[in-house]
Order: C-alpha cells, then structure tokens, then sequence
C-alpha cells in the first residue's frame, strides 16, 4: 500500500483531477447561470455585504486548462452582464489542490518549502488579505506549525483535523473532507487573469517541490543557494513577480527560520521513500 | 495592509480584541472597548489608559506574540487561524499558550502581553544573573520572542527545550537541536 495521504486519512473520498477554485465575490450584475460553475450563496459574505454576493465554484477538480476554461466563461459572463466586482476584505478566492496521491514525504516538503515562501507569496494575494483573519499566515498565527510538528512527531493525523488551524493561507482541515490543501490567500478580483496566474503559481510550486527528496534536502538547499535562487528553484517562470516585494530575502529568511521546527521535527528517514507522481 | 472602512463591520470584528494604534512610528498595543461613527474606543494595554482614535488609525496586522514573562515564568502563546471566531484582533478565545497548556490569558499581565507585543525583553545576561542567582526556583525568563531559560539551566526555543546553558553562559544544544543555534545568535544580538 502506498504511503500517501489518501491511504492515511480514512476519511477521504478518492477523487481525480489536480485542481479546484471558488470565487466569493460581490458586485452587481452578477451572471447567475453559468455551466462551468455552481453558484452559492457565501453566508460569510451576505450577512455583511452590501451588494449582491455569489460564490462560485467549480464543482469537480480539474486540471490547469479546465480552470482556464471556465475562467474564460466567467470572463465572458461578466462581459455581457456589464458585471461590476467590489473587491474589498469579505471576498477572497479558494484555490484546492488535490493532495491525495501525494506521499507523505512529499507532503511535508511542500509545506516546507510552502511556509518558507508564505509571506512573499502572500504578497500576490493583495494588501487586504496579508494578515486578514480569514487567511492568516504562520507568522500572524503560529499554531498551525505546532500541530503539524505534533503531526509529524507522533505520526498522527488527528493534529490537523481540527477546526481551530482552518482560517490559514493553506488551510489542512481541507484534508479530511477533500484530501486537498486549501491556499485561501488570492483577493477576490474581477481580474480573472490573476486568478489564473495564482494557480499556476500554485501548481508550479507543488511540481517543483518534487525535485527535493525530503524536508531537510529542502531546508539545505535553502541554506546552500540563497533566499532568490531557492526562491526561482521553486517558483520557476514566475519567480520574477516576487522579485520586487520589499524585504524579499529577510522575508524568506525569517520563512526558513519558521520552517525549521517542521523541518526538524523528525528523522525522515523513518518515513518510506517513494516516487509519487503529485498530480497523477 | 488591512483597512476596515465599515464602522460597523469593523465593531464586529475588533470589540474587545487586541490590535495596535499607529502613532507616529510607533504601533501601541490598545485593547478595544468599542467602534462607532468610525471612532474607537480604547485601553491602552501597557498602561491603561483610556482614549478614542480613528478607526483609520489602526494597525489591524496580527500582532506578534511568543514568550509572555510573566511574574516567575515566561509562557510561550501563539494565535490560532479559527474558522469559530471570526476576530480579525486577538483575544482570550483565539490564542493559545503551547508552553503551559493550562495557563490562562491575559488577567494582571496586560503589561507583560504589551512588552511581549513590542518585543521588549530583558537581555540574555540580566536572565541568566537572575537565574543564577537563584537556582533553587523553578521559574523561567525568556530573553527574546523566541527564547527562555529555566532555574534548572535548560534553554527553550518557541515552548521546545532545546538545550541547556553551560558553566560558562553558552548555549549547549541537544543534538537533534543543534539547528536553533542561528536563531539563538540573532535573538542576543
């Protein structure tokens, strides 16, 4: 049996497709029929908002060119509707990526590596959303560090199925009901683009994480390259659009620092070396 | 950085939480008592002190925590990112200590909750004097966000022992802990 996450939380349903996307947002004009999306009503956001307010969400994971596909037909929507977005700090756009094949070695250097990047990445998402209680960060909220060490020492996933770590950037409580990841950080936008260019930027990291065999391989080629090589190692063509975020390398630094009592909270030896291909 | 622009939205969100005042260059801790027609009133959690300010006024980032010295122990707190309290500032609710699970929040130690908030410490020199000087008392000091010392010699990086202090005042590490020796440099630097 592989030692991946489908195979460790009982309770997932196994599920195909590498990629899943819902956009609160509020506006007026709003398309309210749309094939590629189901439409919700977000109550976090109507009791608050002052306009009209939908959730979409692509129902089924897919995969890059699905989320282009029906961004595209969001796009045309608001077109012919003359739709108006209201960004603002109620809205926020859920990226999932499907976890389930992943090994849990590889699970672990993702989050690593992840949590070394967070604050830059976070950067992408818009200033409402950088320490936004709907999405905090491990440097705003500690606690999700020390319940994935728990995780990681005691090799028990009981730590993470847990209400109280899901208000995060990557939400792990997401786990347990999709075997996903939740990345909660991306500001709702009428700029679809950017929205596509955060998944990317999200699936870039997850495939790039895989050229490190373990956590500490990570942390030590973090040690060895520097703050902007590692940073370009994980994030490939779209590495430039961080180069720029003020602080960049003491950023990443007091990321890596943060890491460290992950990275360090096990021999990783102990955990069965496997070749999992994270997007299968 | 996060703005609130709606009063009462923002009353919801931050009455009797934790956030901080810009004054200048410098961001106070204030307890918030209440928000209306966009203006705040509050405490100030070093002295309290009452006043109002703008709502605009607010630096609603998280604030920073980690090792609260308290009157004999140094506690180490961090924040939880719930989904069941839905306050962008800190309160009694919504942290958590990992040093000392049974520890309570804040009571008397709003002072020591704003001198943690500000990063104000003692240095590592004035902890380990104290400790020295009374070896006997099962207390603990921390030096910095990140790191304490107990009465009994061991060095605790974020709650975790990761060592002791030799008779010299180095740091001796555990040797699966030998990784925090870069941020124990930089915390008495």
């Amino acid at each position: 049996m592989k030692n991946n996450i489908l195979n460790t939380i009982k309770t997932i349903h196994p599920t195909n497709g590498m990629i899943g996307v819902e956009i609160e947002v509020e506006g007026s004009k709003l398309p309210q029929i749309l094939p590629s999306w189901r439409i919700d009503v977000d109550p976090s956001v109507k009791n608050w908002s002052k306009h009209e307010n939908y959730e979409y969400v692509i129902p089924k994971p897919t995969d890059l060119i699905g989320v282009k596909a029906a961004l595209d037909e969001l796009e045309l929507a608001y077109k012919m509707n003359n739709s108006k977005v209201v960004e603002g700090e109620l809205c926020g756009v859920h990226v999932h990526l499907n976890v389930q094949e992943w090994s849990l070695k590889k699970f672990y250097t993702f989050l690593i590596c992840y949590y070394i990047i967070e604050e830059v990445l976070t950067t992408y998402c818009g200033p409402a959303r950088e320490g936004n209680h709907f999405c905090l960060r491990a440097q705003d909220a500690e606690f999700i560090l020390f319940q994935i060490r728990k995780t990681i020492c005691e090799k028990n996933f009981k730590y993470l199925n847990n209400e109280n770590i899901r208000y995060a950037t990557c939400n792990l409580y997401s786990l347990f009901k999709y075997g996903s990841l939740e990345f909660r950080a991306m500001r709702s936008t009428r700029d679809l683009a950017a929205i596509y260019t955060w998944c990317e930027i999200l699936t870039t990291l997850a495939a790039n994480t895989g050229k490190f065999n373990s956590p500490l391989e990570a942390i030590s080629q973090f040690s060895g390259d520097g703050e902007l090589l590692f940073l370009k190692t994980l994030l490939g063509k779209h590495a430039p659009l961080f180069t720029k975020v003020p602080d960049l390398e003491k950023k990443i630094r007091n990321g890596a620092r943060r890491a460290q009592i992950i990275a360090y909270a096990t021999d990783w030896n102990t955990y069965k070396d496997e070749k999992v291909n994270p997007f299968k | 950085m996060l703005v609130y622009k709606n009063a009462e939205y923002a009353a919801n969100r931050l009455a009797g939480t934790i956030v901080r005042r810009i004054i200048g260059n410098q961001h106070i801790p204030i307890a918030i008592a209440n928000i209306a027609n966009s203006k705040v009133a509050y405490t100030t959690l070093a002295d309290n002190i009452p006043d109002v300010c703008d709502l605009k006024e607010l630096d609603l980032d998280p604030v920073p925590l980690g090792y609260i010295n308290n009157q004999k122990i140094a506690t180490y707190w961090a924040r939880k990112p719930m989904r069941q309290d839905w306050r962008q500032g800190l309160r009694a609710a919504n942290v958590v200590c990992l040093s000392h699970p049974h520890a309570e929040w804040g009571g008397n130690n709003l002072k020591q909750i704003a001198a943690c908030i500000d990063g104000v410490y003692p240095t590592f020199k004035q902890c380990l004097g104290k400790v020295k000087r009374n070896p006997e008392a099962k207390g603990s000091i921390a030096f910095s966000r990140d790191f304490a010392i107990d009465g009994g010699g061991a060095l605790m990086y974020k709650s975790i022992v990761v060592g002791g202090i030799d008779d010299n005042g180095e740091p001796d590490y555990l040797p699966s802990f030998e990784w925090a020796s870069d941020a124990f440099i930089e915390a008495v630097n």
